[in-house]
């Protein structure tokens, strides 16, 4: 279900499913909060339920792309146990211990199964948390998220905790039990172009240098006529950033400049020393790149479904996309969900939003990593 | 009216516009515009960039190459003055000793001259044997490098035989050889085979691997080097080993990456194998180290002509 200023929520809360093993997933614009009374309605329809969410660019609901929205998701679950483990994050320094205290508690969850990591956008060091959580965290376990976001305002991101929207806080749901499938897939649908550079200076995110050549000086030649709209228009050539030369790495965005110090901004840090190779792509290639993602989560289903077993009619894609694929993506932006849902199976509904980056499970690294600038699916479906 | 495009379809149904509804005011017809020229001018902007990163990316791609070639050459110009360096040092020392005879057989001679008796003959007759062996082995020795080095139609590629090139290099090396006691074999084959390439730059190859196995082997106990030429569809394979014990795994490779070396420092550039591979993988062969061998083996591969 959803909710706008306009419209009100779309339809009654279908409170018969709140139960103490239900989860609702809410994706809200960063102007609601716990005040407002669009979420005291929703809280107030499902006292026993946990509520799992994040403040979002635009909301996902459906194959639409909502604004200024609430989006919800209400999953009630009969043979799946789930947890929220929420932990604030006292500094973006402190992202890497915030992580792991997290994983640490996680550790002993040998049951635990998957796990979406949902955390404020603006205050971490997304990379490092993950390192953190990684730490501890039972290998087998399949992890995904995102980072809460708030468009181009860059002010206020949050995650909910315990019915309270809260800055500076990490929240994670998760999955156990074996008769569930939570799947995850990513896709970026950006293709790399041109010589491999080396990062010869870097501070966290901020890259000064590139082949000891000032970093904006070499977007400004790429953008040409556009480098004046620097950094949105950076959104159009993220960075591939690898450790090591010729590897498959993650990828970065720009999101802004310095032009005194001559360096970009990224959604993500860009160790010094490693390899970074310029991306680009096109609204084909992007919308591609979710069809992709969502087909190889359908190829996982197939695989893995067991015989003699009926999975729910219903299941839940949470879709998590970056805001710069919106950007680039403008009005065919609503192509994407659509090319998602289009390679699942029917009846799976589908709830999301435009993040500020994403945890993303990497085949290249068997295991979850910080990406800029991709289409990030969790499929949540269970056995009846 | 043909089918409208997906897109045009959701701008139409963004404001409840279809064939038949047209803008109720200004403000929706504006609207409605500005969201068509917004794909109008995203979709430029995307060819735009598309076609500067292709243009861009593939101008520094060419630059990049262009540098690098240009650095390599700088590279097999500075091997090659190496090389130089290394033959000038060998010739040196094989008209250092001839001249040294002819030195010492001369001052006999003015001695003899200045005491002349009859008796003294003979001595003359001795030494001025001597000083004509000297001077012609001096001028063979010449005559060699003047046929690997010199000769300015050897720079260019041509068809020559490789069985002529390997004992040109051989009698070339042959004073360094014997003066550190090393034990020479050539297994060749009768037949005369040829190669396409420029000689000089195949006896450069060849003359890094002596200047490799004379140091590898001089203060060794078993002091030999050992050269098989064999010929396997159309292959031709000069086998060359020295009874130094090989070469360690983590080396192997290492040794064709340029300026790695074993060597002492000072003693090697770390150049010569990584430039050998290259000339020969120029001329269509394959430079390899046998790692099959107990002893220290390389393999040229180069097609054959004949």
């Amino acid at each position: 279900m959803s909710y706008s200023e306009k419209i009100g929520w779309n339809i009654s809360f279908p409170e018969a499913l709140d139960s103490i093993n239900s989860v609702i997933f809410v994706f809200a614009a960063p102007v609601f909060d716990e005040k407002s009374n669009a979420l005291k309605e929703l809280f107030n329809a499902f006292p026993q339920s946990h509520f799992f969410g994040c403040s979002s660019s635009h909301e996902i609901f459906g194959k639409s792309i909502l604004e200024d929205s609430i989006s919800v998701a209400v999953v009630k679950f009969n043979n799946t146990k789930i947890k929220i483990k929420n932990m604030p994050i006292e500094s973006i320094e402190l992202s890497y211990q915030t992580g792991l205290a997290l994983g640490r508690g996680m550790s002993t969850d040998i049951h635990m199964k998957a796990a979406i990591v949902l955390a404020d956008g603006l205050n971490v060091d997304a990379s490092t948390l993950l390192k953190g959580l990684k730490e501890n965290l039972p290998s087998h376990v399949n992890l995904s998220g995102g980072l809460a976001s708030d468009g181009d305002a860059f002010i206020n991101t949050w995650v909910l905790v315990d019915k309270k929207v809260e800055n500076k806080f990490v929240s994670v749901l998760c999955f156990y039990g074996e008769n569930n499938q939570v799947l995850s897939e990513f896709e970026g649908g950006w293709e790399f172009f041109g010589l491999e550079r080396r990062v010869t200076k870097s501070k966290g995110n901020i890259l000064y240098e590139l082949n000891n050549l000032p970093a904006l000086d070499l977007y400004k030649k790429y953008l040409g006529i556009y480098a004046d709209e620097l950094p949105e228009s950076g959104v159009y050539f993220p960075l591939q950033i690898c450790k090591e030369t010729k590897e498959v790495g993650v990828i970065r965005a720009v999101i802004g400049v310095d032009e005194h110090e001559k360096s970009l901004i990224f959604a993500g840090d860009i160790p010094e020393g490693s390899y970074a190779k310029m991306m680009r792509s096109n609204v084909d290639l992007l919308i591609e790149g979710a069809a992709e993602a969502a087909s190889s989560i359908a190829n996982n289903l197939k695989k893995s479904q067991k015989k003699d077993t009926n999975t729910n009619d219903n299941s839940l894609v949470v879709t998590i996309s970056c805001e710069g694929r919106k950007r680039l993506l403008g009005q065919n932006c609503e192509e994407e969900l659509e090319a998602v849902l289009s390679e699942l199976p029917l009846n799976t509904l589908q709830i999301g939003f435009y993040s500020y980056g994403e945890f993303s499970p990497s085949k290249e690294f068997n295991s979850c990593e910080f990406h800029n600038q991709t289409m990030t699916l969790t499929y949540i479906s269970e056995e009846l | 009216m043909s089918e409208f495009h997906k897109l045009f379809n959701r701008q139409l149904k963004k404001l409840n516009l279809s064939k038949d509804h047209m803008p109720d005011n200004i403000e929706s017809w504006n609207q409605f515009l500005e969201n068509i020229n917004k794909v109008y001018l995203s979709h430029d902007k995307e060819r735009y960039l598309n076609f500067r990163s292709m243009e861009i990316s593939s101008e520094e791609m060419r630059d990049s190459f262009k540098t690098i070639q240009e650095q390599q050459e700088k590279i097999h110009s500075n091997v090659r003055l190496v090389a130089l360096g290394e033959m000038a040092g060998s010739i040196a020392h094989e008209i250092n000793n001839p001249l040294m005879i002819i030195l010492n057989h001369a001052k006999a001679i003015k001695k003899n001259i200045s005491e002349f008796e009859n008796e003294t003959v003979d001595s003359l007759n001795k030494s001025s044997d001597a000083i004509f062996r000297s001077t012609v082995r001096v001028v063979e020795v010449i005559k060699i490098m003047r046929n690997l080095w010199k000769i300015p139609g050897n720079m260019e590629n041509g068809r020559f035989s490789i069985q002529q090139l390997i004992e040109d290099t051989l009698r070339f090396n042959q004073g360094r050889l014997i003066s550190a006691g090393i034990t020479m074999e050539y297994k060749k084959i009768d037949t005369e085979l040829y190669i396409n390439c420029s000689l000089i730059q195949i006896s450069q190859v060849l003359n890094s691997l002596f200047t490799n196995s004379i140091d590898a082997v001089m203060n060794l106990e078993k002091k030999w080097i050992k050269i098989d030429l064999v010929c396997e569809k159309k292959i031709i394979k000069i086998i060359f080993t020295d009874s130094s014990g090989g070469i360690s795994r983590d080396d192997q490779f290492k040794i064709f990456q340029p300026f790695f070396t074993t060597k002492d420092v000072g003693k090697g550039t770390g150049l010569s194998l990584s430039l050998s591979k290259s000339i020969i993988n120029q001329y269509g062969g394959d430079f390899q180290y046998d790692e099959s061998s107990i002893n220290t083996s390389f393999i040229i591969s180069l097609p054959c002509c004949s």
